[in-house]
């Protein structure tokens, strides 16, 4: 199945002005991160083409977390660039990664972080609360948009609160898609939902690629198997990168 | 209040604010309550003159004989009851009556006040306190000379 | 700004003191539709919600409640002095001469004698001179005496019935505990220390009902002035040889057989001759007052009082500000995974500001409104139980100072409510996704 909202998700960005359109690649180098006097990742040099499925596995401890939190622009680098695309985050100020994030950055957790409170739409438009008005009503359709294609068209009113794990995490796989991010980064996010919803989950994620670049933080196996690409942290360095 | 009526006022503020400024008497020293009458008693030119104008008269809040009212009477000099004022006395004719535009907020019967309203010349009987005047300043605002 | 109406003025006012926390609030939200994700919060937390909200709402109602009654107190014994403009008793406190003849206050005054009261009488400008009576007690109403023409100056017609005739006939005001047909045994003094019976024989009939006046002689039991004189085996002012079944009442008095009166009330028909009546009769052995202006005197006593109140409403309103917003940046740390995600998502940092702010915003003015209606539910509680206490008809309202006094504590907590707010996006500023 193809990305059906690429085309919305595109006029919708065009209302904004950036230098970049569609997924982009990931290019780090010299990247440095020290805490606690103790280097917890160390990645000297890291190319990904635009439209990858990275998944990034290790132990626990092995430095995944603060690599997603680096490449979200999350957490600042002692050293190193990371590069989307043009843009290198770490050379950005906090409000330029907040901006990156916000513009560019789609965003899944194993605990989906969705407002209970509220219904699926309310959750998956959720950046429009803060979206520039004349972004709002795209944003909003998009996010429906997402939430037909993944299945919960008739749940858009439901509370999230008595929604499944599965519907949750498609709720917030809507939420991330609904500002037609270049960049998708995920952590763990089939690691709560049963095998069936996990692996629907997968294969959604893995029709998002190409449109998007993923990186996905996954023991999962069958969210491995749809991998492009899979790279193993252990200290905070990459010990092994092997195209799927 | 909408949003209209309030935006009217605020014209109205706007549109008027330089008028106020205009009166003869409204820049100047207040008027001496004197002035108001002839030796006679009767009006004088600059009373006449100032009929129906906003002006600012100089004198003393006498005693208000009413509480939580609007009414209180201006008067030349301190009055209140002293033991040497000759008892029986008339009460003088060149009295003010004050019409304030809130509720009086009582100042020392020898304190020097400044009172400004709209002069009205003419017997007027209060239909509320069933009093007489002559003169009054009505809508009128005051304050410590 | 003297062109414009009180009104006016007053709107203005209010609309200047709610400006500032409006004007905070349109800058702090300016561009986001913040209200989805405050619901949820609101939703998540509402019991504590509820609570903050109701705390201001008490310490609001609380402010307005008291000023307003301070008002409505002062009117209403305003109202109660208006029908006497002056008041002649003998030399003492112009304060006691007042209660006891306005408020019908138990108090002991020195008496006029029948040659004053003559004097009184025959001021210049007097058009009513009316010896007034205190000091009996009928049932806890207190008995009053004094001049039938006095009574209609003070309440007009009776609305039940007709006015005293004769010594043994009494009015009552319209809440006495008395109807028409009543009979009456005055009791000797007032309160706990009455001596029932004293007046054995002294039987009244009740002939009429008066209009309710407003003041504390709408609960009063109002008779001839001779009556009152009668009682205490005094003379009574009429040259004695008339029929003892039909003795007169009322004016004109023998100033030889006058008995003496606490005070009396003189009206005056031209505001000067107000002002002349009390010139004349301010004598080393007469004093004469305004009644309005004594109680100005009290008024501008409890016009400090009420500031000192008024401050105090304000400190507990400033209290219940600050426990409110210490507790809601308690609150907002139950969130600290909701602002998280809005970091990690990349929102403005003003954004989570308007969140923060907006969530109090919600408390405060929620908490105003609900303040203000359990003023205007309270006010009439409180006007009853103030005029019971009091003898006379308090009828408080909400009015502009009300209305200021709302704006202003609105705008203060709305913009205090920026510090908590503040702090939690300051606290923002770092957090991960993971």
């Amino acid at each position: 199945m193809p990305v059906p909202d690429t085309a919305l998700a595109d006029g919708v960005l065009a209302a904004r002005t950036l230098p970049d359109r569609g997924a982009l690649p990931l290019s780090v180098s010299g990247l440095r991160v020290v805490a606690g006097g103790r280097t917890i990742l160390d990645v000297p040099s890291l190319e990904v083409a635009a439209g990858a499925l990275v998944v990034l596995r290790g132990a626990s401890g092995a430095g995944k977390s603060t690599a997603l939190n680096v490449l979200s622009g999350n957490m600042a680098a002692q050293a190193g660039r990371v590069r989307w695309g043009a843009t290198d985050i770490a050379a950005l100020p906090p409000s330029g990664r907040r901006r990156f994030r916000r513009e560019r950055l789609g965003l899944l957790f194993q605990d989906y972080r969705l407002f209970a409170e509220l219904g699926a739409l309310d959750n998956a438009a959720l950046p429009a609360a803060w979206a520039p008005a004349p972004r709002r009503a795209g944003l909003r359709a998009t996010a429906r948009a997402s939430l037909d294609r993944l299945g919960l068209a008739d749940a858009a009113r439901r509370p999230v609160a008595v929604m499944s794990g599965g519907e949750r995490q498609r709720v917030a796989m809507a939420r991330a898609l609904s500002t037609g991010p270049a960049v998708i980064l995920a952590d763990e996010p089939t690691a709560s939902l049963d095998r069936e919803n996990a692996d629907r989950l997968a294969d959604d994620l893995a029709l998002l690629a190409g449109a998007h670049t993923l990186v996905v933080v996954s023991h999962d196996p069958a969210m491995q198997a749809r991998a492009t690409r899979l790279l193993t942290l252990a200290d905070g360095r990459i010990v092994d990168d092997s195209d799927a | 209040m909408n949003r209209r009526t309030l935006i009217r006022a605020f014209t109205l503020a706007a549109a008027t604010a330089p008028l106020t400024r205009l009166p003869a008497f409204a820049e100047g020293a207040p008027i001496k309550m004197r002035d108001l009458y002839n030796k006679d008693l009767s009006f004088s030119d600059l009373a006449l003159s100032n009929e129906g104008k906003r002006v600012a008269v100089s004198g003393f809040m006498a005693p208000p004989l009413k509480a939580e009212s609007v009414f209180f009477v201006l008067t030349k000099k301190p009055m209140a009851v002293c033991p040497f004022c000759e008892p029986g006395m008339p009460w003088p004719d060149d009295i003010l009556a004050i019409y304030a535009r809130r509720v009086v907020k009582v100042i020392g019967f020898n304190i020097p006040i400044v009172t400004e309203g709209t002069l009205e010349l003419g017997d007027h009987v209060d239909p509320d306190l069933g009093f007489a005047s002559k003169v009054r300043l009505v809508d009128a605002t005051y304050a410590r000379a | 700004m003297p062109e414009l109406s009180t009104a006016t003025q007053d709107a203005l006012v209010a609309l200047a003191l709610i400006l500032p926390g409006l004007v905070c609030g349109a800058l702090v939200m300016r561009g986001y539709r913040p209200w989805p994700v405050i619901a949820a919060m609101l939703r998540r937390a509402a019991g504590t919600a509820v609570l903050f909200a109701a705390l201001i709402a008490v310490a609001l109602a609380l402010g307005l409640i008291l000023t307003a009654q301070e008002r409505g107190l002062r009117q209403a014994s305003a109202r109660a002095a208006d029908p006497f403009d002056v008041i002649v008793a003998a030399p003492g406190s112009e304060t006691t001469a007042m209660l006891a003849s306005v408020f019908l206050q138990p108090a002991d005054l020195p008496l006029l004698t029948g040659a004053q009261f003559a004097e009184v009488a025959a001021t210049p400008g007097v058009t009513l001179a009316a010896p007034l009576g205190f000091g009996d007690s009928a049932d806890g109403a207190p008995v009053v005496g004094t001049t039938a023409a006095f009574v209609s100056h003070l309440a007009g017609p009776p609305a039940e019935g007709r006015p005293f005739a004769a010594r043994a006939e009494a009015v009552v005001g319209a809440l006495a505990p008395f109807a028409p047909g009543d009979e009456i045994e005055p009791a000797h003094g007032v309160g706990e220390a009455a001596e029932d019976h004293a007046h054995e024989g002294h039987n009244l009939t009740v002939v009429g009902r008066l209009a309710p006046t407003g003041g504390p002689w709408d609960h009063a039991v109002i008779v001839p002035v001779e009556t009152l004189w009668d009682m205490h085996g005094l003379p009574d002012g009429h040259p004695q040889g008339d029929a003892d079944g039909n003795r007169p009442i009322g004016p004109p008095w023998d100033t030889a057989s006058f008995p003496g009166v606490p005070a009396v009330a003189v009206d005056t028909d031209q505001l000067a001759a107000a002002y002349g009546v009390r010139a004349a009769l301010s004598r080393p052995d007469i004093m004469a007052f305004f009644p309005g202006a004594v109680l100005a005197q009290l008024h501008a006593v409890l016009g400090d009082a009420r500031a000192a109140l008024s401050v105090m409403a304000l400190a507990s309103q400033a209290l219940v500000t600050v426990a409110v917003l210490a507790g809601l940046a308690l609150v907002m740390a139950l969130f600290a995974d909701q602002f998280a995600l809005l970091a990690a998502m990349g929102a403005p940092l003003r954004f989570t500001l308007a969140v923060s702010w907006g969530f109090a915003a919600i408390l405060i003015l929620g908490g105003a409104a609900l303040g203000v209606a359990l003023a205007l539910a309270g006010m009439g509680a409180a006007s009853q139980i103030l005029s019971e206490r009091l003898g006379f008809a308090v009828h408080a309202r909400l009015g502009w100072p009300e209305a200021h006094m709302t704006a202003a504590f609105v705008t203060l907590m709305l913009v205090a409510a920026l510090v908590p707010a503040i702090a939690r996006m300051r606290g923002q500023r770092r957090s991960g996704i993971a």
